[in-house]
């Protein structure tokens, strides 16, 4: 299979396809990280054109960042942890008391699609969960998500409790979900708020952008 | 005849039965409270970790002791009303973030809260008042004691059956023990608050307290998912219906098994998730269709339904906002659902309420209620006797047959124009201007229907004993 092909395949969502074409390629020699970069991002990359456009909805997103995880799960074991391209490493949960989590998956899932590695710690996390979280996995971006006005001063508990962790310098914080403005973000001391899920992505685009800066 | 609209044929609804029940024996539902788990597991259900796989028994079992309609009690026996059997009660919003009064969107405050009860106790349109209109800002000592002031002060300012609240254990508590020293002795449903599944099949730990304190309590309960076809159940209504109806029947099993005979309410307040943006759409004509077929359900299952409103995605009470509203408020009362929360002011998808749209709203219920009672056609309305008496060419407007029906028969607006063409009139803001006098008006001529001195004296003792302060009462 030809990488265009494959790209086709990613936009298309035919997971058996991009499958195939992977094993095929790795087969035929062609270098890991080539496939990643050559094969399956462009391929995502299109589909991110066309869903800002409107040709292309959530369920053909997700299929077609399917198709590219399956393709990146089969290259990955080839390769050196490091050399797995990602935008960097996100972690994202609702706040403690808060289940509403399907703004934050939608988040969670456009992230993904576009290159950042996300660590989704589901629903209903605590500061100290958060805390713990950020200690494990050191993101460079922290996503905290909450729809209910009772449940968002968690988000300013979570930011305080980062900070007496001494976690707070090296983290951008960004936060979102239907009842949260970007003076709630400032007056709280997050570093970033976004409205919906594809200015979430140029929120993180732009924090990565300042620390690589 | 009387338009009932139906969008399900008998054995399309036998088809839905089918399947839910189904679901409920072979994929289950979760329910996150041991005791929940307990009252299954002595029933006989299969319990697998938290999942509950319910027998068709068991759910005919809990369906032989719900109630086809219930008396939901006011402080003011006049004003109270029943919960099913073909009439429509409407409810105002819940659970709203913002208000919108006079185009400017800002966080509700409690004053706010005060003065919607107000508004609404003097309404003609909304049957019920109170539980969280709005969730106001403000200074309260916890989110307990914020959600306790909304329900006393309902009670306070409102003579009407109020809404209940539900956040877990404690604040359900609070919605009850406030009840009772309202109601004192009598006896009776004197609330009614809403459990939401979290779909899909699962009820979380916080909706399960709050289920076991009213249906302990013998209060009145909702139970109404909220999914989101595509996200949080299939992206076909059918599909839907099906993981809707398994909730409900669930729910309902559990509230019936705590205690035989509590006053249940078939409710559904699904819609679909954009398939651009995924956000909620109350805008979309499959919401009206699931509304048709929540109140169709019901019926089937002799159980009063709670669906629809006048809903909008709009976030200005604008011609979307219009259009969607009447859409959504006209399929409820067409398809004779039983409670209607959010029946007006809603915008931005349940997160603004508009105090014009509140106003404004009442009309669209009001076009819609008498839509809904169709066309008498009898002896008397066929109206031979005044056609030959006043024969070819002439009028009605003195008619003895007219000044007998003329109101009975025409819905009268309060707000919409029409009058002829002025100039001088600024046709932009008119009609929400005339809004905004509605309800500013009826805050001047409020007068605070009297609670007992006693009853008063009670509430604040309690609200001093349980939160160290005293209530914001002005
Ligand atoms: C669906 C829904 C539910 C579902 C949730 C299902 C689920 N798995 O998530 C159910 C039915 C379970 C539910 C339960 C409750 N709900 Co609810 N719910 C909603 C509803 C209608 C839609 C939310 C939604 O999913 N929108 C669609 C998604 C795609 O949008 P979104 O979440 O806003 O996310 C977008 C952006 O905000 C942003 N974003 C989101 N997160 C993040 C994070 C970051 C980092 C960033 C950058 C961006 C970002 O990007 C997303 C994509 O564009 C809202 C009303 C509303 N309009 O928001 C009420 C609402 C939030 N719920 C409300 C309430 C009151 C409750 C309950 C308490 C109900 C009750 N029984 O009384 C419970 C509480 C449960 C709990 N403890 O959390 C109130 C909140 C009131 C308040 N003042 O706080 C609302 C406003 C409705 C209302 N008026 O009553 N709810």
């Amino acid at each position: 299979m030809e990488f265009a092909e494959m790209n086709e395949h990613v936009v298309k969502g035919h997971i058996e396809e991009v499958l195939q074409g992977t094993r095929g390629m790795l087969a035929q020699g062609v270098e890991p990280l080539r496939i990643i970069n050559e094969g399956l991002i462009p391929g995502m990359n299109i589909v991110g054109v066309l869903f800002k456009k409107g040709d292309m909805f959530v369920p053909e997103v997700m299929h077609s960042a399917k198709a590219m995880s399956g393709g990146i799960g089969l290259v990955k074991p080839l390769i050196a942890e490091n050399d797995v391209p990602s935008r960097g490493k996100v972690l994202m949960g609702t706040v403690k008391g808060d289940l509403h989590d399907i703004g934050k998956n939608l988040v969670t899932m456009m992230l993904e699609g576009q290159g950042f590695t996300v660590v989704d710690l589901g629903v209903n996390i605590s500061p100290d969960g958060f805390v713990q979280a950020v200690r494990e996995h050191r993101p460079r971006v922290l996503g905290m998500s909450a729809l209910l006005t009772t449940t968002m001063t968690s988000m300013s508990e979570t930011i305080r409790a980062l900070e007496r962790a001494g976690l707070r310098q090296d983290l951008k914080v960004m936060i979102g979900g239907a009842p949260v403005t970007s003076a709630f973000a400032r007056e709280i001391g997050a570093d970033g708020y976004a409205a919906d899920a594809g200015s979430a992505v140029e929120v993180c685009a732009r924090f990565v952008e300042e620390s690589a800066a | 005849m009387t338009p009932l609209l139906e969008v399900l044929e008998p054995k399309e609804v036998e088809k839905l039965h089918e399947a839910t029940l189904r679901t409920l024996e072979n994929v289950g539902v979760e329910f996150q409270l041991e005791e929940a788990l307990e009252v299954f597991k002595t029933l006989g259900a299969a319990v697998k970790g938290s999942r509950v796989y319910i027998p068709r028994a068991l759910v005919a079992r809990a369906l032989a002791t719900v109630p086809e309609r219930f008396c939901l009690e006011a402080r003011n026996p006049d004003r109270s009303l029943w919960i099913g059997g073909g009439e429509t009660v409407f409810a105002p919003p819940a659970g709203c973030v913002y208000v919108q009064a006079g185009g400017l969107r800002r966080e509700a405050t409690p004053g706010d809260y005060l003065d919607l009860v107000r508004v609404i106790n003097q309404s003609g349109h909304y049957g019920t008042n109170g539980g969280g209109i709005v969730i106001p800002g403000g200074t309260f000592g916890s989110d307990e004691e914020r959600f306790a002031w909304l329900v006393l002060a309902g009670h306070w300012y409102s003579d009407k059956p109020q809404m209940g609240l539900n956040l877990g254990k404690q604040v359900s508590q609070d919605v009850l023990d406030i009840s009772r020293l309202v109601f004192g002795d009598r006896l009776g449903c004197h609330v009614l608050g809403t459990v939401n599944p979290d779909s899909p099949l699962i009820y979380s730990t916080q909706m399960l307290e709050s289920l076991f304190v009213y249906a302990r309590g013998g209060q009145g309960l909702i139970i109404a998912p909220c999914s989101m076809a595509m996200a949080t159940s299939p992206a076909t209504l059918a599909g839907t219906l099906v993981v809707n109806n398994a909730e409900i029947l669930a729910g309902i099993c559990l509230a019936q098994f705590i205690r035989p005979g509590t006053p249940v309410v078939y409710g559904n307040t699904s819609t679909i998730s954009d398939m651009q943006t995924m956000a909620i759409s109350l805008g979309a004509p499959e919401l009206s269709l699931l509304v048709l077929a929540t109140a169709q359900l019901a019926r089937f299952y002799r159980l009063p339904s709670r669906a629809g409103g006048a809903l909008t995605d709009a976030k200005a009470p604008d011609i979307q906002a219009g259009m969607e509203s009447m859409l959504s408020i006209l399929a409820t009362l067409a398809g004779e659902v039983s409670i209607v929360m959010h029946a007006g002011g809603i915008l931005d998808s349940f997160l603004t309420l508009s105090f014009e749209k509140l106003i404004l709203d009442e009309d669209a219920g009001g076009m819609a209620g008498r839509f809904r009672q169709g066309i008498r056609v009898d002896d008397e309305t066929l109206a031979l006797g005044t056609i030959s008496e006043r024969g070819p060419g002439a009028h009605f407007l003195d008619a003895d047959h007219t000044l007998r029906h003329f109101r009975q028969e025409q819905w009268h607006p309060q707000l919409s124009d029409r009058e002829t063409y002025r100039v001088e009139r600024d046709y932009q803001t008119y009609i929400l201007a005339k809004a905004e006098q509605v309800w500013r008006g009826r805050l001047q001529t409020y007068n605070r229907p009297v609670l007992s001195v006693e009853s008063e004296r009670r509430m604040l003792t309690f609200y001093q004993q349980r939160f160290g302060s005293e209530p914001f009462l002005v």
